[in-house]
C-alpha cells in the first residue's frame, strides 16, 4: 500500500483525509482514535487498514467524547495522539474538550476536526472555528490535501511546543478532495511513556482551574507570536492595491481565481489561523485600498479582522459577508469567490454558463433510499403495521429517530420519523413525549448510535418509568459511515483485542421488564411482537437484528456463495402495488410487462415474499435470462 | 497551463468513483496536477452522485457552474440534470440507461422518455454524444464496464490532456485481473463508438 509503503520525496494522490494519516505517521503519532462520521470517516478507517503493520495504536471509540479522552490521556502521560471527528462529534466531546485546553498535554495532541458546509452529509453546518475561539485552541486550516499531510505534522510539533492540543479543521472539500501528496520520512514511535502524575496540571478543581485558566492565556498569547511568524500564513504579494484574506480551501479558490484579473491582487493565505496574526494582517492591509475576505461559513475572521483595524489608522475598505459581497451559507466555489472579487475590483464578468431557465423535460428528484435488502426497511414496516392496529381510533403515534441509514425511514411511505435532534436524541425526547401527551411514543435507534448516544438515555427512561416503545436496529454495523465496527458487532478476525457488548445483556441489566429480540427479515412474526411491545405499558424494547445486506452480501461472495433473487410471477401479477406502495424497495420497477424485479439492484433477501405472495426465489438461471449482472 | 474541468455523474453505484480515479492515475502518470472532488456518505445510497475530475494548473477539486469542459453521465436523466455544468464549447456525453427513481414507479412523478432527454440534451450544444454504453459493455463481456465504455467515448472527444495508451494502462491498475480483458474489450468499443459518432457531429 502506498499510503505505508510509498518512496520518499515522490508524489501520490491521497484523500484529504488519508493524507492526513500520512502526516500522522511521519510525526511519529502514538495513538490515535475515532467515532466515525462523515467527512471525517476514512482517517480511522485508513488507520483500521493499516494499523497491523504500523507500531500506533488505534480505536473506534464508542462515541467522540471518549475518543477524545483516550487521545487526550494519552497525550497528558508524554504520547503524540490523534482523535478524529466530524463537525458535531465536538459538540458530543466539548465538555472534555474544553478541560483540555485548560490542562494542557505533556505529549502532543491533535484533534482533527472535519466540517461539512452545504450539509452533504450533516445535520447542520455549524462552524468549528467558534470552537477554536471558545475554548481558546490553537487551529491550523489546510487548503488542499498536501497541506493536509504538512499540517498534520506541523500541528504535532505546534502542540509539543505549546503544551496544548492543537485543532487541525478540515472540510468535506479537503477531507474528500483527491490530490497530489509528496512523501516525507515515517517516524516509528518511541515507545510506551510513563505518566507523571501533576494534580495542579491535570485535575482542574476550581482552585487549580483559576490558575490553568491564567495559564492557558499565556499560552495562547505565545500561539499569537508564533502565528505572527509562521510560515503556515503566507503573503502573495502583488503590485496593486487590492487583496484578500482567506483561509481553508475557500484560499486555494482565492489563488486560482485572482490569476484571472488584469489587476494585480495580492493573497494573505491564513492556515495557522487560530490565533489571528494580528501584526501579520495590520501590515498586509496597510499597503491595500480595499481587502476582499474570503471564508466559508460565519464571518469569523471577518469580524475580527474589523475590530484589529479599528482605531489603528489603517485606511483599507474591508469586504466580505457583512458587506453582503459574499454569502454566510453553504460552501464556496471558485465562481462565487470570482464574483466577489469582481465586484471589489470593478469588473465586469461575462458569464459562460449556459441559460437554461427553460427547462425541457423535467428530472424527477433522486433522493438517496434504503438499499433493496435492506433489514431497516422490513422493521419499519413490520412497525408502521403494527402500530397502525394498535391506534385504531386513537391519535397517530409520535415517532422519535435517530441519525444512520435508518433515518431514511423518514421519508414515504413509512414516515416514520416525527422527531430528530442528534446522536442518542431518539431515546432521550421520548421522555418528554410521553408526559406531554397521551399518544404512543415508538423510538427507532441503530446499533452504533445505541452505544454512542442512547445509553444514558435509556437509563432516563427506564429510572422514570416512561410508557415507550424503543426499536433497536441491529444491522452489526456501522452502516451509514461506511460500516465501521462498534461496540456490540466485532468481525471476524478482530475478536482477540476486542470484547463484543451484548446489546441485550446490557439492556436486560438496566431493567428493561419487557425485550425481545426478532429478525425483521421474518416480517409476520416481528409485526407481532411489535404489537405486544407498543400494548405493554411501561418500558418496551426490541432488538431487531439482522445484519446490514451489503455486509452479508460481500462476505456471501467472499465465501464464494451465490446470491438469490428475487423475481415476480409476472403472469398472476394483479398490480396491486403492495410491494412498491407500502414495501418501497427500489428493485422493483414497472416493465414492458408489468411490474418486475430489478435483477442488478435485487439483493436477494427475499423478505418482499411475505409482502407478496406472488414473488419468488430464483436461482442463476433466472438471473441471466434477466441479462443482469 | 489549460485546465481541463471534468463532471462525472450517475446514480450511486454505477462506478462512477472508479472512473475518476483511472482518470485521476492515467493524469499523474503523464505529470499532470490532478485534483478529484469524490462524493462518500449518504449521497451514495441511491442518489445522484457527482465527481469531478480537474487537471491543470488548480489547487481544488470543485468544478464551478458553467465551466465544465466535460459532463460524462452514467444515466440520462442525470446527464440532463447537471446542465448547470455546461458552457457553449462544452462536450456532453451521456449513456442512454435511464435509471427510474422509485417516486416515478410508484406514480408520483413522470420521467422522460429516452427521446425526450435525447432531444433536450442536443439543445444544450453542439457537443453531445448519448451510447447505449451499457450495451456496448454487454457485448464486451458485462455491463458492469459500462463506465469504461464511457471512458473511451471521453478519449475519443481528444478533449482530455491524456494518452490513450496512459488511460489504458490506469484501467489495468485499477482493476481485477480476471475482469481485465472486459474492460480493456469495453474501452476499445467506446473509443469506436465515440470516433463514430463525432465523425458525425460535423464540428
Ligand atoms: C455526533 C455525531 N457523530 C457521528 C455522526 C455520523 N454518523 C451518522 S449516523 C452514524 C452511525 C450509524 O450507525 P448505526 O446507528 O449503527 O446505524 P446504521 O447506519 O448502521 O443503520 C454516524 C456515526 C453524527 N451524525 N453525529
Ligand atoms: S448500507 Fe446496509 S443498513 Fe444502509 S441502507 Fe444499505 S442495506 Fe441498509
Amino acid at each position: 500500500m502506498d499510503l505505508i509503503n510509498g518512496v520518499v520525496g515522490k508524489e501520490y494522490l491521497l484523500l484529504g483525509n488519508e493524507a492526513v494519516v500520512r502526516g500522522a505517521l511521519e510525526a511519529g503519532m502514538d495513538i490515535a482514535t475515532q467515532y466515525p462520521g462523515t467527512p471525517s470517516s476514512e482517517i480511522g478507517d485508513t488507520l483500521w487498514k493499516i494499523k497491523e503493520d504500523c507500531d500506533f495504536y488505534y480505536e473506534y471509540s464508542t462515541n467522540e467524547k471518549v475518543s477524545l479522552e483516550v487521545a487526550a490521556a494519552a497525550a497528558s502521560a508524554g504520547a503524540r495522539s490523534l482523535a478524529a471527528m466530524k463537525h458535531v462529534g465536538l459538540n458530543v466531546a466539548s465538555d472534555s474538550f474544553m478541560s483540555t485546553a485548560y490542562t494542557g498535554v505533556r505529549g502532543a495532541m491533535v484533534i482533527v476536526v472535519a466540517d461539512d458546509p452545504s450539509m452533504h452529509s450533516s445535520q447542520n453546518e455549524q462552524d468549528t472555528r467558534i470552537y477554536s475561539r471558545l475554548a481558546d485552541m490553537p487551529m491550523l486550516e489546510p487548503a488542499t490535501p498536501n497541506e493536509a499531510k504538512e499540517m498534520t505534522k506541523e500541528a504535532f510539533e505546534l502542540s509539543e511546543e505549546l503544551g496544548m492540543p492543537v485543532i487541525l479543521r478540515l472540510t468535506t472539500r479537503i477531507s474528500h478532495t483527491r490530490g497530489p501528496v509528496s512523501f516525507g520520512e515515517i517516524k516509528v514511535p518511541e515507545g510506551k511513556k510513563e505518566f507523571i502524575s501533576n494534580p495542579t496540571k491535570f485535575v482542574p478543581t476550581p482552585g487549580n482551574a483559576y490558575h490553568l485558566h491564567r495559564e492557558l492565556k499565556e499560552r495562547i498569547a505565545q500561539a499569537k507570536k508564533l502565528s505572527n511568524s509562521s510560515e503556515l500564513n503566507r503573503v502573495e504579494s502583488a503590485k496593486g492595491r487590492v487583496g484578500i484574506i482567506s483561509s481553508s480551501v475557500a484560499a486555494a479558490y482565492a489563488r486560482e481565481v485572482k490569476e484571472e484579473f488584469e489587476q494585480e491582487v495580492s493573497l494573505l493565505t491564513l492556515a495557522f489561523s487560530y490565533p489571528l496574526p494580528d501584526d501579520l494582517i495590520k501590515d498586509f492591509v496597510s499597503d491595500l485600498d480595499k481587502v476582499l475576505i474570503v471564508e466559508e461559513l460565519e464571518p469569523v475572521m471577518e469580524k475580527e479582522i474589523r475590530s484589529l483595524l479599528y482605531g489603528t489608522g489603517i485606511e483599507v475598505e474591508v469586504f466580505g459577508k457583512l458587506s453582503a459581497h459574499l454569502p454566510e451559507l453553504y460552501e464556496y466555489t471558485p465562481k462565487l469567490v470570482r464574483e466577489a472579487l469582481a465586484e471589489v475590483l470593478g469588473v465586469e464578468l461575462e458569464d459562460s454558463a449556459l441559460s437554461t431557465a427553460e427547462s425541457e423535460v423535467e428530472i424527477p428528484p433522486r433522493p438517496p433510499v434504503m438499499c433493496a435488502g435492506c433489514p431497516h426497511r422490513h422493521s419499519y414496516y413490520a412497525v408502521v403495521k403494527a402500530a397502525h392496529a394498535c391506534t385504531k381510533g386513537e391519535p397517530d403515534p409520535v415517532y422519535t429517530g435517530d441519525i444512520g441509514c435508518y433515518t431514511l425511514g423518514a421519508a414515504p411511505p413509512f414516515m416514520a420519523i416525527d422527531y430528530l435532534l442528534s446522536m442518542g436524541s431518539s431515546i432521550g425526547t421520548t421522555g418528554g413525549f410521553a408526559e406531554a401527551t397521551e399518544q404512543k411514543v415508538i423510538s427507532f435507534i441503530g446499533d452504533s448510535t445505541f452505544f454512542h448516544g442512547g445509553l444514558p438515555a435509556l437509563v432516563n427512561v427506564i429510572h422514570n418509568q416512561h410508557d415507550i416503545t424503543l426499536v433497536i436496529l441491529d444491522n452489526s454495523t456501522t452502516a451509514m459511515t461506511g460500516h465501521q465496527p462498534h461496540p456490540g458487532a466485532v468481525k471476524d478476525g478482530e475478536g482477540a483485542s476486542l470484547r463484543e457488548v451484548s446489546i441485550e445483556d446490557t439492556v436486560r441489566g438496566m431493567g428493561v421488564e419487557f425485550l425481545e429480540v426478532v429478525d425483521p427479515q421474518n416480517i409476520e412474526e416481528t409485526e407481532e411482537i411489535f404489537k405486544e411491545a407498543i400494548e405493554f405499558e411501561g418500558v418496551s424494547v426490541v432488538i431487531s437484528r439482522a445484519p446490514c445486506i451489503l455486509v452479508e452480501n460481500r462476505f456471501k461472495m467472499e465465501r464464494g456463495e451465490e446470491i438469490v433473487k428475487c423475481k415476480i410471477k409476472e403472469e398472476d401479477c394483479v398490480e396491486c402495488d403492495v410491494c412498491v406502495q407500502k414495501y418501497a424497495c427500489p428493485a422493483f420497477y414497472r416493465g414492458p410487462d408489468g411490474l418486475a424485479i430489478d435483477q442488478a439492484l435485487c439483493n436477494g433477501c427475499g423478505a418482499c415474499q411475505q409482502v407478496c405472495p406472488l414473488i419468488d426465489l430464483f436461482g442463476e438461471g433466472a438471473i441471466e435470462e434477466e441479462g443482469g449482472a | 497551463m489549460e485546465t481541463t474541468n471534468i463532471v462525472i455523474t450517475g446514480v450511486g453505484g454505477q462506478g462512477i468513483i472508479l472512473v475518476s480515479h483511472i482518470l485521476a492515475d492515467a493524469a499523474k502518470a503523464s505529470d499532470l496536477s490532478v485534483y478529484v472532488g469524490e462524493v462518500h456518505g449518504m449521497a451514495q445510497r441511491g442518489g445522484v452522485v457527482h465527481t469531478y475530475v480537474r487537471i491543470g494548473d488548480i489547487y481544488s477539486s470543485l468544478v464551478p457552474e458553467g465551466e465544465a469542459d466535460i459532463v460524462l453521465s452514467l444515466e440520462m436523466g442525470e446527464a440532463y440534470r447537471a446542465r448547470n455544468y455546461l458552457n457553449s464549447e462544452s462536450w456532453v456525453i451521456t449513456n442512454q440507461r435511464r435509471i427510474i427513481p422509485l417516486s416515478v414507479v410508484k406514480g408520483e412523478a413522470d420521467y422522460p422518455e429516452a427521446e425526450e432527454i435525447e432531444k433536450a440534451l442536443d439543445g444544450l450544444g453542439e457537443r453531445t454524444l448519448s451510447v447505449d454504453a451499457t450495451k456496448l459493455a454487454r457485448e464486451s463481456g458485462s455491463e458492469i464496464a459500462e463506465n469504461v465504455v464511457m471512458l473511451g467515448i471521453m478519449v475519443a472527444t481528444g478533449a482530455l490532456p491524456i494518452e490513450e495508451e496512459t488511460i489504458k494502462e490506469a484501467i489495468v491498475d485499477r482493476v481485477k485481473e480476471e475482469w481485465k480483458e472486459v474492460n480493456l474489450k469495453a474501452f476499445a468499443a467506446g473509443l469506436q463508438k465515440g470516433q463514430d459518432l463525432i465523425a458525425e457531429l460535423e464540428l
